[in-house]
């Protein structure tokens, strides 16, 4: 007796830690038209809190239409989408936007006020924010976001490609998310505007115990930032597991159009010579300390 | 007649933005050339000069100062915009900008149509090089209902229906999941190798770049680096400097010859650097 109510009230625990909710959900475009297409197909599944979560998946296999999903942008056809308690198909949009911030592909393409500080200010304003206040989480969000003082007071015209992204995430994070949502968020970055962006994300990830959800083409990324991976096909999750599990299926990955990281390849490669390195490998960094660690004579 | 090697030659070529405040130099006295046939592989971070560079390839932009010869035609002068337009392709980073047409066919047609060539040879050329690029099957599809890749690739057929020398793609593979960037080039490098056409890829995917015979790296409107790719990326430091990055494998290599556990990199693909790892390990 006792037993079962420790096992119900951990369950209870668990289910009170969920973040997000997908309970059997369903979407599709252009219902009842010729040009009808399902988009999500009874779509379950949870994130806890403090997660970061990476989705992949080919062009069209749905995982944009899974994201517009999360702050109510959609609403499932069938099923229950449930955000820190809140079913996204009910009432409270605003409040539910605010919770979640989603950054979409070349956000710096709705930059449009006269300042990159009037940009930021943009939202705290449509959700009545006192100028105090504003001030202060502009200022501290710039810091986050390594923008300067005379950055904030340019024209977003002025601004280089990696800062013009910086500016457009500052102003989703601006508003505090729990959940930030990036969907390809390097997509024309050169590689040091990548490193520089992750490096920021990374870090609110985990100085501030935000959420993040990553949507991205880029098995290096997903493999050095994430710690759980979605796969999606055809509006299905066909794989969920942590960055290990996922890409050690390597050709199921494949066959959906999907790669694994150059660094996992190579490891392969050596693996399957010489059986005492490991293949569980998926950054550079754990690389060099499996080769090392054979090389100095540990894996005898 | 002397055989034309260098498709495209550039002699201290500037470009300067006039619209600015403060007018600077985005392509700065720069001299290169292209061989026939060539495949090149165009980095540089953001803001470096490279889309500039490439449009004044294609007479898109015309130099302020010094010349861009394009097939032995200086851009200059008038009546070459034209024919350089056609000699020199380019594919843009997003397929949903560059299409026109209702279907497919439509859309490749729409080239050759300007160029005043008769309905018949249109047809054929279309449908040739839609065959070509392996998407003849697609030819009656809406462009717009297409995968990011099958739109780029609808790209590529357009631009070949132009019978092009050179097809520059300014980033066209960032937006595309990892088979649509390898389909598109395998597609372009069959090109290549087939029919001789020039390729210039703008990129800032290293493992893509590693794909071409030669690497021009740009920086604040100037060629910094120039040469083979195993060369180029070996010099990890410089790349670095440059707010560039090496493929993975190159910086494994990098890290475990900083430690000394080897002497040289000499390696950009997995192959590669299967061999350099399986020398210390066995």
């Amino acid at each position: 007796m006792r037993l079962l109510s420790t096992r119900h009230l951990k369950g209870l625990l668990k289910s009170l830690s969920k973040l997000i909710e997908f309970h059997d959900v369903s979407y599709t475009y252009n219902k009842g038209t010729p040009l009808e297409k399902k988009a999500l197909n009874h779509v379950s599944f949870s994130v806890d809190k403090g997660e970061f979560l990476a989705i992949i998946g080919h062009t069209g296999s749905g995982k944009s239409t899974l994201i517009q999903h999360l702050n109510g942008l959609l609403k499932p056809d069938t099923g229950k989408i449930i955000i820190d308690s809140q079913d996204t198909s009910g009432k409270g949009l605003k409040q539910l936007r605010k919770k979640v911030g989603i950054v979409f592909q070349y956000p710096e393409h709705q930059l449009f006020e006269e300042t990159v500080y009037k940009d930021i200010e943009f939202g705290l304003i449509k959700h009545n924010i006192d100028e105090p206040e504003r001030k202060l989480r502009i200022q501290e969000t710039a810091r986050i976001m390594e923008l300067s003082d005379e950055l904030l007071q340019k024209s977003p015209y002025e601004l280089s490609g990696g800062q013009k992204r910086r500016a457009a995430i500052a102003g989703i994070l601006v508003l505090q998310p729990d959940i930030l949502v990036l969907d390809e968020p390097i997509a024309g970055l050169d590689p040091r505007g990548c490193n520089e962006l992750f490096n920021i994300v990374n870090n609110l990830y985990s100085s501030k115990n935000i959420t993040v959800i990553l949507v991205s083409h880029s098995m290096e990324t997903v493999a050095d930032y994430a710690k759980r991976i979605i796969v999606m096909d055809n509006g299905n999750i066909i794989i969920d597991g942590n960055v290990n599990e996922v890409f050690l299926k390597d050709e199921e990955l494949e066959r959906n159009g999907l790669s694994v990281p150059q660094i996992t390849k190579l490891m392969k490669k050596i693996n399957l010579k010489n059986d005492k390195i490991s293949r569980e490998i998926f950054t550079v960094d754990q690389a060099l300390e499996e080769i090392i660690s054979y090389l100095e004579g540990k894996h005898d | 007649m002397r055989a034309i090697i260098n498709i495209i030659e550039a002699f201290d070529t500037t470009y300067i933005y006039q619209n600015s405040d403060i007018p600077k130099k985005a392509v700065d006295e720069v001299t290169l050339s292209i061989k026939n046939g060539e495949y090149i592989a165009l980095l540089g971070k953001n803001g470096s000069g490279k889309s500039t560079l490439a449009r004044l390839f294609n007479s898109l932009l015309l130099p302020s100062g010094g010349d861009v010869i394009v097939l032995g035609k200086n851009s200059k002068d008038d009546e070459n915009v034209w024919y350089i337009r056609k000699k020199v392709g380019m594919i843009f980073q997003n397929p949903d900008n560059q299409i026109i047409g209702t279907t497919v066919i439509e859309d490749v047609a729409f080239g050759p149509e300007n160029l005043g060539i008769k309905q018949e040879e249109i047809e054929n050329r279309a449908i040739k090089a839609l065959n070509d690029i392996g998407i003849l099957d697609l030819k009656e599809r809406a462009p717009h209902m297409l995968s990011g890749g099958q739109k780029q690739k609808v790209g590529v057929a357009s631009v070949l229906a132009m019978h092009p020398s050179c097809i520059i793609m300014d980033e066209s593979t960032s937006m595309l999941d990892p088979r649509g960037r390898e389909e598109l080039l395998r597609t372009v490098k069959q090109l290549n190798v087939k029919e001789k056409i020039t390729i210039i890829n703008i990129t800032h995917h290293m493992e893509e770049a590693c794909l071409a015979d030669r690497v021009i790296i740009i920086d604040e409107g100037k060629i910094v680096t120039d040469g083979k790719p195993v060369k180029v990326f070996n010099d990890v430091e410089k790349i670095e400097e440059m707010g560039l990055d090496v493929p993975q494998v190159t910086r494994l290599l990098y890290k475990l010859k900083e430690k000394g556990y080897i002497k040289r990199i000499d390696a950009i693909t997995v192959d590669e650097a299967f061999e350099r790892i399986i020398e210390i390990i066995e």
